[in-house]
């Protein structure tokens, strides 16, 4: 599930993925104001099961503290932190150590051992304070509830079951598909409980914090993003507010639907945090963004952007990523618009280098001599940069 | 015909034994034990993993076995110190940078080590054009940068997996066998070592086994389990170096 990053072979890893949040209202919705129970201190793993999960996941995590996919800085890690030490409490937050891994997706999790991981695809998916603590609220109620652990014994339980039952099955003659089938369905159907649970929990969480709840929105986009991927790919389309037997998380419009419910609850009351969660994020954009826009799927990282830039501003580094989603896909049309992407990048201020580099190029190819101009001025901006060689061979050699 | 289908879906559902048709060590041709004599060996922080295997074939680590075998092999291995050459000195604890670097070297070693085995080791799966390549594989000259921050010359890398049957596992592998015939695979223990030349990145020695002997839990069977992975590494001291099995058409 974390891919290439996460190489080992860990089945009981497996158990980790994933924002599931959950259908149907929280359990004791209507009983007053969230209080979170009192914190017992670090918990220690126990019994043979619980403490190999925890081997695994430590080991694990050792790599993972070394590994150059892990974005470093101190600034963007702070404002996770603090975010989700406001949500689950001082306390709680303390034993928790917080990743950020460069990947497209749109997850988080926490491990059982305390380890949380936020993909980079995630912070550029959210909008606000508000919304990240909705997402690691349910996270951290995966790891309150020790959820993996139960996953993985269930897991194991259905694994020896289906053993047994291919077995039978050849003594008999007797097809067992349909019946491991169902062990899998099982299966499934349990995790889907278990993200309902969480979702749950995270709603009190949030409503027992600063912010204001907020996840109905995110889910609102993912819809969105997922209908704009199915649009631009001609697939069918989905219903999102059914689920089906694959389907480990309640569906996205169910979840939508249940955190509507909580926020009408609640009301608006709490911090949304938008203005402080585009300054926390600003700084690392081209980073929180680099493979959504290399990435194969235009339309979604086209409607990622988009949706950004609407909910907390264009600016000069938001509009020249745009101009570079534009500029890699390469079409005539797609010159003209991130030549005009790339010039409002500049005109906005502040703009990063790359919005010179992009204009350069983008009038070149489109047969205009200013794009020297504009690659001049990007060898001034970032003399250093890893493609600086590349670009000065390009103006030397050029007509 | 209806028997004949189900019984090859539960082949494939269930594991059974493949077959073992490998080489499981590799030297490179231009080395010898006389190349230890007097160098020093950093040990790569070893990779254990030791658990049990449920009737299903589900993975279950033990935390208990698997420390207890991290520190059987590191006093196994230090005892075997003068066997390797001269001294062997620990992975230092470093973050940042370094961590960084051994962390990726680590990384690297492994799936390296992974495409010899599965490439060079299993004749089968050899390129056309290499089917008779020698021992050749290499992490590149990038490991100098392990050598200056540990002192030492050669890298030795070590990674041990060994799941134990369960009972049921046990009880399943009986019935199949019993019952239909079906031959099932209970326990697995698996373990490669590789030594680094760490001026050239070459890889120098490699040793491979997917079944090997040795209860990991126990000093006895550690003893067993490093002798089986060192038993064809040349040997400082020794009088000759054991042929290469690779490079000979």
């Amino acid at each position: 599930m974390i891919g290439s990053l996460f190489g080992r072979g860990m089945g009981l890893l497996a158990w980790l993925g994933g924002i599931g949040l959950a259908a149907g209202p929280a359990d004791g919705a209507a009983a007053g104001p969230f209080v979170r129970p009192p914190y017992a201190g670090a918990y220690e793993p126990q019994g043979v099961d619980e403490r190999g999960l925890w081997m695994d996941l430590d080991e694990f995590e050792r790599d993972l503290g070394q590994s150059p996919g892990v974005v470093r800085d101190p600034g963007l890690n702070a404002f996770v932190r603090q975010v989700l030490c406001d949500t689950v409490g001082a306390d709680r937050c303390g034993a928790l150590r917080c990743y950020i891994v460069a990947d497209s997706r749109f997850n988080a999790f926490m491990a059982p051992n305390g380890m949380t991981v936020i993909y980079t695809g995630l912070l550029a998916r959210l909008h606000s304070q508000a919304e990240l603590a909705g997402v690691l609220g349910h996270e951290f109620a995966h790891f309150e509830r020790r959820h993996s652990l139960a996953g993985a014994l269930r897991q194991r339980s259905a694994g020896n079951w289906s053993a047994w039952i291919s077995l039978l099955g050849v003594l008999t003659a007797v097809r067992t598909g349909a019946v491991r089938q169902e062990l899998q369905i099982g299966l499934i159907a349990f995790t889907r409980g278990q993200e309902g649970e969480a979702d749950a929990l995270a709603a009190r969480l949030v409503e027992g914090s600063r912010f204001r709840l907020a996840m109905a929105a995110v889910w609102r986009r993912a819809i969105e993003e997922d209908d704009a991927l199915r649009r631009e790919k001609g697939l069918r389309r989905v219903r999102h507010d059914i689920t089906s037997l694959a389907d480990d998380h309640p569906a996205d419009g169910q979840r939508m639907a249940m955190f509507a419910a909580e926020e009408l609850r609640v009301g608006s009351r709490g911090l949304d945090g938008g203005a402080e969660y585009a300054a926390a994020t600003e700084p690392e954009l081209p980073l929180l963004f680099a493979a959504l826009v290399r990435g194969r799927d235009f339309a979604v990282a086209d409607y990622v952007l988009r949706s950004r830039g609407e909910a907390l501003g264009w600016s000069g580094a938001l509009l020249t990523l745009r101009g570079d989603l534009f500029r890699l896909r390469g079409h005539p049309r797609d010159l003209v618009t991130a030549e005009e992407l790339f010039g409002q990048a500049i005109a906005a201020g502040r703009a990063p280098p790359e919005a010179w580099r992009g204009l350069g190029l983008v009038q070149l190819r489109r047969g205009n001599a200013a794009g020297k101009a504009a690659l001049a001025s990007y060898l001034t901006l970032a003399p250093s940069a890893a493609d600086a060689p590349l670009i000065r061979n390009l103006l030397d050699s050029g007509p | 015909m209806g028997t004949w289908w189900i019984t090859g879906l539960a082949v494939a559902a269930l594991g059974a034994a493949p077959l073992a048709a490998q080489e499981s060590v590799g030297i490179r041709a231009d080395f010898s034990a006389a190349d230890l004599q007097g160098e020093a060996i950093v040990l790569i922080r070893p990779t254990v993993w030791v658990g049990a295997q449920s009737t299903g074939g589900t993975p279950e680590p033990n935390a208990e076995w698997t420390d207890t075998a991290r520190a059987l092999l590191a006093a196994e291995l230090q005892q075997r110190e003068a066997l390797l050459g001269r001294k062997l000195v620990a992975e230092p604890e470093v973050t940042g940078a370094d961590g960084t670097l051994l962390a990726g070297y680590r990384a690297l070693f492994a799936t390296v080590a992974r495409a010899a085995m599965t490439y060079q080791f299993f004749r089968g799966n050899r390129l056309p054009t290499h089917r008779h390549a020698p021992f050749a594989w290499t992490l590149g000259p990038g490991t100098q940068r392990i050598a200056a921050l540990t002192g030492a010359r050669y890298a030795l890398f070590v990674d041990l997996r060994d799941a134990y049957g369960s009972t049921g596992r046990k009880l399943f592998q009986i019935a199949a066998a019993g019952l239909v015939g079906l031959s099932i695979t209970s326990g697995l223990h698996r373990g490669f070592a590789g030594l680094v030349d760490l001026r050239s990145g070459d890889l120098v020695w490699l040793r491979a086994d997917q079944a090997m002997g040795g209860d990991v839990r126990t000093a006895e069977g550690m003893r067993r389990r490093v002798g089986q992975l060192l038993e064809q590494m040349p040997q400082a001291g020794a009088a000759s170096v054991p042929p290469t099995r690779e490079g000979s058409p």
